[in-house]
């Protein structure tokens, strides 16, 4: 559930020296930010730092938040290394698109890659979890095998409460972005 | 007593005769030099003099990401000691993203 007015961002560079303007809210800002700062410089260099985290698997998966933001059109993995740098021509055709339609797309992407694993995301006791997608609707399988005692009247009605909730939240539904 | 610590926690404005308090959860994690912490608020009421109102349904929730680490960080002129990117205007209720 979101807001009725569409919801934006606010990038910051913290302590900045060298330049005055160290606040941008939309991406035209980031893209155009003029000769006195290139704020995609400064995320490039903030990114390479972190390849270690970018290269990270999730889980079981093969997936990494690396593989996850270059499928969602973010970064783009520099050839021949694990480093990734600020896909610049797919960020400048997503100006096209509301900020929800661009957490959308990385939402729905992120859970693309997950669903497209053949492994499990983790292993449970007796089973795993996973991802699954089939048409527009994506959802999360959980398989596992657990012993239940006898049940009293109050775990009774804990296990049915945990149950409805878990029926309630295992499926997301999706609907594509058009337009 | 379990002394670990908690992501969760509780958000006022700080010493304010006025503001909001919220459920805040943050995670911290470093890799090398570099720390990242991911944070989210929701907002649950606003107090002030005049009373409080309950804010859940409408008040903003923020969510972000901050990087930073000791040296900071150098590209071409500029130097700055971390990123941070928040959401803006991110309130629960109103619309569905499900379809009717």
């Amino acid at each position: 559930m979101l807001s009725v007015s569409d919801p934006s961002f606010q990038l910051k560079l913290n302590e900045l020296k060298g330049s005055t303007k160290d606040t941008f809210s939309t991406l035209d800002e980031i893209l155009e930010a003029g000769a006195a700062i290139n704020v995609m410089g400064c995320l490039d260099a903030v990114l390479s730092s972190g390849s270690y985290w970018l290269n990270k698997y999730l889980g079981s998966s093969d997936a990494t938040p690396g593989s996850i933001l270059e499928s969602a059109g973010f970064l783009r993995r520099i050839e021949e290394t694990t480093k990734y740098k600020i896909d610049r021509p797919s960020l400048a055709e997503m100006r096209q698109k509301t900020a929800t339609e661009i957490a959308l797309d990385f939402l729905f992407k992120g859970l693309d890659a997950l669903a497209n694993w053949p492994g499990p995301l983790f292993k449970l006791p007796g089973g795993e979890a996973s991802i699954v997608h089939r048409g527009n609707e994506y959802g999360l399988r959980i398989s596992a095998q657990l012993r239940f005692r006898k049940a009293t009247a109050a775990t009774a009605r804990t296990h049915r409460l945990w149950t409805s909730v878990l029926e309630s939240g295992s499926r997301v539904k999706t609907k594509p972005i058009t337009g | 007593m379990n002394r670990k610590e908690t992501v969760f926690h509780l958000v006022t404005s700080d010493g304010e005769p006025s503001g909001e308090i919220g459920l805040g959860v943050l995670h911290s994690t470093a890799v090398g030099a570099l720390k990242i912490r991911a944070f989210a608020r929701i907002p649950l009421a606003s107090y002030s003099k005049d009373g409080s109102e309950f804010l859940a349904a409408k008040g903003a929730c923020t969510i972000g990401v901050e990087a930073s680490r000791p040296e900071g960080f150098v590209s071409g002129n500029v130097s700055f000691s971390g990123i941070t990117v928040t959401t803006v205007g991110l309130a629960i209720g109103k619309r569905s993203l499900l379809p009717a």
